[in-house]
């Protein structure tokens, strides 16, 4: 038995009645029309309309003949009641939490949270994925162009040449044609852009040792080119800045962003999965033109040397070396052990090479 | 004479206000507002609408009981689509005149859309508002006639602009004279009597003070424009009378705002909830009514209302109505 305000919606009058929380319903004893009687009243779950303010206040209303609206402000009250009264049969979302309390608040906090980060880090990479498929190798060369334009080299014409004969010697597996280009710059670096336009500054070249190591760093490169990392990562950039507008309902157009971005693209970093990725097929590529696999391992060494001395190598800071991804070159190949030959043409290439970076 | 017996006798009550809701309950609200708006991408907006009002009214407490608001996000999407249909026949309006390369009639259509779009907005609001909202059962409601009130809204606005906007605290008077002396509370009237003069004498005042003490004279300003408000503002039931007192003061208004905004700051901005219901509750603790109605005797006078077109233009338009 508990006690409640009944308003009969014809005068705002608080009659303080007594109601009882039954089977199918609540059984509410009205005042009848003539003074002290009281009048049994009883309304159907079926038939009413609830609103769950807080857990200690509840409305309920009845429509049709004896019309009326009855409050409680009790938890007892509230606790009984939706002990009876089917959660189906809350149609509005809000109220599903205020009957949870604080703890769904908090709950739906962290889904939103969760929603965000699957979001970002399942869908959107899944989305620019397919993105990346779809748009045409012409695409990569323009954007390939456009970077190259924005951001021109000094190239080294008689170095270019020879690094250009030096990559003649491996066969590549791609689509693309590649061209290698030697930039005279004191930059510890190399990259490649869409389309298949490989820099390797002399700096750089200065401190490699073995044909192998040029090798191993070429295919590295090819690798990111024919696996498009290029173009997967504009798209999930693009698509992240696609959802921080759909959150703040800015604007812009999506090709001008992904242009915008074209002007980085020599300095862009790809996620560690990007570079295994690059790894692991550039070992492939090694392996198949049966080159020493072991360049791949002696020139991240050679690099980390390098780190340890004065300075960070450029090359460094756009790759990170990470123990991990040694590790993983080391098992690759001793998973995949292959015979390497005698490259001697390679060999005297690359002799000229270090010559000409002097 | 015959003595009438009755609970409600000439003598003086004073119905108590206040805020009962807690911010974590709010929070819960607009969170699933939240989450339901974005997995919508933005169409569950007027069902949060509803939620978070019927949350705010059911919060809200006059002499021990609550007051509801009734509106439904069914009703307010309704309104919603035919707000944004009047909006863009009047957009595509002015795009065809500027397309015709007579951008000039275009400005006109504009100019006369606001001048007619505003008052019909206010006046939907005002109708469906308050026909929503009951207490104990009984709805409040407006009776302003359309018509009447977009010419007042027109010759006032007509006024302003001629007076390059020093007429403007006189017209906001008679709008809102006009406006709340035509809600009703069930049988009660409301009735607000607001005087140009003197408005633009205290926000004159408020103005020039602010800005010579640096800003720090604008809670009191704040303090003296709700007490405008509420201390103009009876209700009329019979011959019988509620008057409305503000007890509110400037200190009070600085310590809220102050406090307000570092809740919001330190918490990044999710002490939102909790922000919005301090202040209702500041409001509501810091508004008196004294009189001799007897609350009892309001009867059940106004129609039902569902049309929220005017509400959601008002939203849309961003006019505050309350």
């Amino acid at each position: 038995m508990f006690t409640g305000q009944f308003y009969n919606h014809q005068v705002a009058k608080s009659i303080t009645i007594t109601v009882l929380v039954v089977e199918a319903g609540l059984l509410l004893q009205v005042p009848g029309a003539e003074d002290g009687v009281v009048q049994p009243v009883y309304w159907l779950f079926a038939d009413m309309q609830v609103d769950l303010t807080d857990r200690s206040f509840i409305r309920i209303t009845h429509q049709g003949a004896d019309a009326g609206t009855l409050e409680v402000s009790d938890p007892a009250f509230v606790k009984t009641f939706l002990q009876y009264y089917k959660p189906s049969r809350i149609t509005r979302l809000e109220q599903l939490v205020v009957r949870g309390g604080l703890k769904w608040s908090l709950a739906i906090v962290l889904g939103m949270i969760a929603l965000l980060l699957v979001g970002n880090f399942v869908v959107l990479p899944w989305c620019a994925g397919i993105a990346a498929e779809r748009l045409p190798h012409s695409f990569d060369r323009q954007l390939g162009e456009m970077a190259r334009n924005s951001n021109p080299e000094l190239v080294d014409t008689a170095a270019s040449a020879l690094l250009t004969a030096f990559a003649r010697q491996i066969q590549w597996d791609t689509r693309d044609s590649l061209t290698f280009v030697v930039s005279r710059r004191d930059i510890e670096n190399a990259y490649a852009l869409p389309g298949g336009y490989m820099v390797v500054y002399t700096g750089l070249l200065k401190k490699l040792k073995t044909p192998e190591q040029l090798a191993a760093l070429l295919s590295h490169e090819v690798a990111h080119v024919t696996r498009r990392h290029a173009i997967r990562a504009l798209c999930s950039n693009m698509s992240s800045m696609l959802i921080i507008n759909l959150i703040f309902s800015g604007g812009g157009t999506l090709t001008g962003q992904l242009f915008s971005n074209a002007a980085s693209l020599n300095s862009l970093r790809y996620s560690r999965q990007y570079e295994e990725q690059a790894d692991l097929t550039g070992l492939a590529t090694l392996r198949e033109n049966h080159i020493d696999q072991q360049g791949m391992l002696s020139l991240m060494e050679t690099l980390q040397q390098l780190d340890h001395q004065h300075h960070i190598p450029e090359f460094i800071s756009t790759h990170p070396l990470t123990d991990r991804r040694v590790r993983y070159v080391q098992q690759q190949i001793a998973r995949y052990p292959a015979t390497a030959k005698q490259h001697p043409a390679m060999a005297a290439l690359f002799q000229q090479l270090k010559e000409s970076s002097r | 004479m015959e003595q009438q017996y009755s609970p409600s006798g000439p003598v003086a009550i004073a119905p108590s206000l206040s805020f009962k809701g807690s911010g974590s309950s709010y929070f819960g609200i607009l969170i699933v507002n939240m989450l339901l708006s974005v997995v919508t991408l933005g169409f569950y907006y007027p069902w949060a609408r509803a939620a978070r009002l019927r949350f705010l009214y059911a919060s809200t407490e006059m002499e021990g009981s609550r007051f509801a608001w009734n509106g439904t996000g069914k009703e307010m999407f309704i309104g919603f689509l035919k707000a944004l249909g009047i909006l863009l026949v009047i957009g595509a309006m002015v795009g065809l005149f500027a397309w015709m390369k007579v951008p000039f009639l275009g400005l006109l259509v504009y100019l006369a859309a606001i001048v007619f779009v505003v008052p019909v907005a206010i006046h939907g609001a005002n109708r469906y508002h308050w026909s929503r909202t009951t207490w104990r059962g009984i709805r409040f409601g407006y009776r302003g006639n359309r018509n009447e009130f977009v010419k007042l809204f027109i010759r006032e606005m007509l006024l302003t602009i001629v007076t390059l906007g020093f007429y403007g605290s006189w017209m906001f008077m008679k709008i809102r004279n006009y406006v709340v002396g035509n809600i009703r509370f069930g049988s009660g009237v409301f009735f607000y009597e607001g005087d140009g003069w003197e408005y633009f004498k205290m926000n004159l005042k408020g103005y020039f003070l602010t800005i010579i003490t640096l800003g720090i004279y604008g809670f009191w300003w704040q303090a003296d424009i709700f007490r405008y408000n509420i201390d103009h503002m009876r209700l009329l039931h019979g011959d019988k009378v509620f008057n409305f007192r503000s007890t509110a003061s400037g200190g009070a208004f600085a310590g809220l705002l102050i406090l307000n905004a570092l809740l919001l700051i330190f918490t990044l901005g999710i002490g939102y909830a909790w922000v919005q219901t301090n202040t209702i509750k500041f409001l509501m603790d810091n508004v008196e009514i004294e009189g001799n109605i007897a609350l009892d005797e309001l009867a059940q006078t106004e129609e039902e209302y569902k049309n929220a077109t005017g509400e959601d233009l008002a939203d849309m338009l961003d006019l505050s109505i309350i």
